[in-house]
């Protein structure tokens, strides 16, 4: 059975990040609704994970070899890097989306 | 949003610099040696070169040129000086703008030897010394660095380079504006600046001073305004350092921003933006998890802070700065390359907070109250 798709992504674009490594490149993806609680717990399973909850807006970040993704709370839009050795865009925007 | 990245390109301008932008725009336009319009204004490149040479303590104003950037002005250098068939000293705190074209340009030099930093980024004139030979050609100094704000101790290299004989190249582009700099009194041979950053100029700005460079070769041909029919140079002809049509609206800004620089003094600049900067340092090193990578001595110091927050890198920071709190700083390596290994910072980059006389004390403590909120949560 197919997972329910809980987070609406609009658009990506390039993001302005300089990334450490020129095999890296970073977007920003932007969300029809501000990024909850849950959507980012969610993402707690693709990698290492960071979460500053006690921020005004909470900053979260996960991390694994292929991809970081970092964000705040309550903002419409997060950032990914990737490495684009190994990982496409769209694979990672669609696991997002699979969470 | 509160702007402390000032070390990238200064913001906001002075408001004489911004008048005489728009002033260059709207003015009917004048080409030096390329219009039967006289004007005033055909002064206003070398009013820019004298002003130059007043803020940068030069007598030979004839030796200041100008280029689109510090960047530009090192690409053409390193092809002007001949400095092939032997070896340059540059410090480990050198911008891309110097190590690139060294370590990419075929037949610059046959050999690049780094001089070494302490854990601030001060280098020791002793270590310079150690690494001269008798097929040094030239020593190259980056007045400040733009990743730890130290400032070198330009009058001890100075006198070592002399005594040997060699060329002093210097980069002030993050000093210059902000730290005094005496050109002729150091015996400085050649120094670069950029004309967007501590100069208030606009980008697409910069030049250099290249001490008797009449007996150089200039390495790029083209539009000049004068010898209209004349397109091939011998070796004695006259050489131009500036082709091309000027950047006639950029000079302006630059000539306004260092008037502005020239009626406050650096001196009181220093003063000011020390104040800024020694508050940040003082509260930051009282933060745990934090750690400062510019000295906390009541030394010299040019306008910037860098550090890092063990447990996040310093991306993450910056990240967190721009979208929780609104505040701009840059983070990462600032094309600083080589500093790193001896900050040991080069798995992570470091936060660099730069300020301008324009900054206040209320943004520095935004950032110092951002840093302690992050800090809590970790």
């Amino acid at each position: 059975m197919q997972k329910e798709v809980v987070m609406n992504i609009v658009d990506q674009k390039k993001s302005k990040e300089i990334c450490i490594s020129v095999d890296w490149m970073a977007y920003d993806f932007f969300l029809e609704k501000p990024l909850s609680e849950n959507e980012i717990l969610k993402m707690k399973s693709l990698g290492s994970f960071v979460y500053l909850k006690s921020l005004k807006q909470p900053f979260f970040k996960v991390e694994n070899n292929n991809f970081i993704i970092k964000g705040i709370e309550g903002n419409k839009f997060f950032r990914v890097s990737f490495c684009t050795l190994s990982s496409q865009i769209s694979e990672i925007e669609d696991l997002i989306k699979r969470l | 949003m509160i702007y402390l990245n000032q070390a990238s390109t200064t913001f906001p301008k002075p408001d004489i610099v911004r008048k005489a932008y728009i002033k260059a725009f709207d003015s009917i336009p004048f080409g030096e040696n390329r219009s039967n319009l006289n004007l005033d204004n055909e002064n206003l490149i070398n009013s820019c070169r004298k002003n130059l040479g007043l803020l940068l303590g030069v007598k030979n104003i004839d030796d200041i040129y100008f280029s689109s950037s510090a960047t530009a002005s090192f690409n053409d250098l390193f092809r002007i000086l001949n400095l092939a068939k032997g070896n340059i000293i540059i410090s480990c705190l050198e911008h891309n703008s110097v190590v690139r074209p060294l370590y990419n340009f075929d037949n610059i030099t046959d050999e690049i030897r780094v001089v070494p930093c302490d854990e601030y980024g001060n280098i020791k004139p002793c270590d310079v010394e150690n690494l001269i030979d008798l097929n040094t050609k030239a020593v190259i100094i980056n007045q400040c660095s733009n990743v730890t704000g130290s400032i070198q101790d330009l009058s001890s290299i100075s006198t070592i380079v002399k005594k040997n004989h060699l060329l002093f190249i210097v980069d002030a582009s993050q000093s210059g504006g902000s730290i005094p700099i005496k050109i002729d009194e150091l015996g400085i041979d050649v120094l670069v600046f950029t004309g967007h950053k501590g100069l208030f100029g606009v980008q697409g700005t910069g030049g250099y001073y290249l001490k008797n460079s009449r007996i150089y070769r200039s390495c790029n041909y083209g539009g000049t305004g004068s010898q209209g029919l004349k397109y091939i140079f011998e070796k004695n002809d006259k050489t131009y350092f500036e082709v091309g049509t000027p950047n006639y609206h950029g000079l302006s800004a630059l000539n306004a921003g260092v008037k502005f620089i020239l009626d406050i003094g650096t001196d009181e600049i220093s003063k000011i933006e020390m104040g800024l900067i020694n508050k940040l340092i003082n509260e930051l090193r009282c933060i745990d998890k934090v750690i400062v990578y510019t000295s906390p001595f009541e030394c010299k110091k040019g306008p910037i802070v860098s550090f890092n927050i063990k447990g996040l890198s310093s991306f993450d920071v910056g990240y967190i700065l721009e979208n929780n709190y609104g505040i701009i700083i840059r983070a990462g390596y600032h094309c600083a390359p080589l500093i790193h290994k001896y900050l040991k910072t080069e798995n992570c980059g470091t936060v660099r907070v730069s300020v301008s006389i324009f900054n206040t004390i209320q943004e520095i403590e935004a950032v110092i109250n951002a840093v302690k909120d992050i800090v809590v949560t970790l």
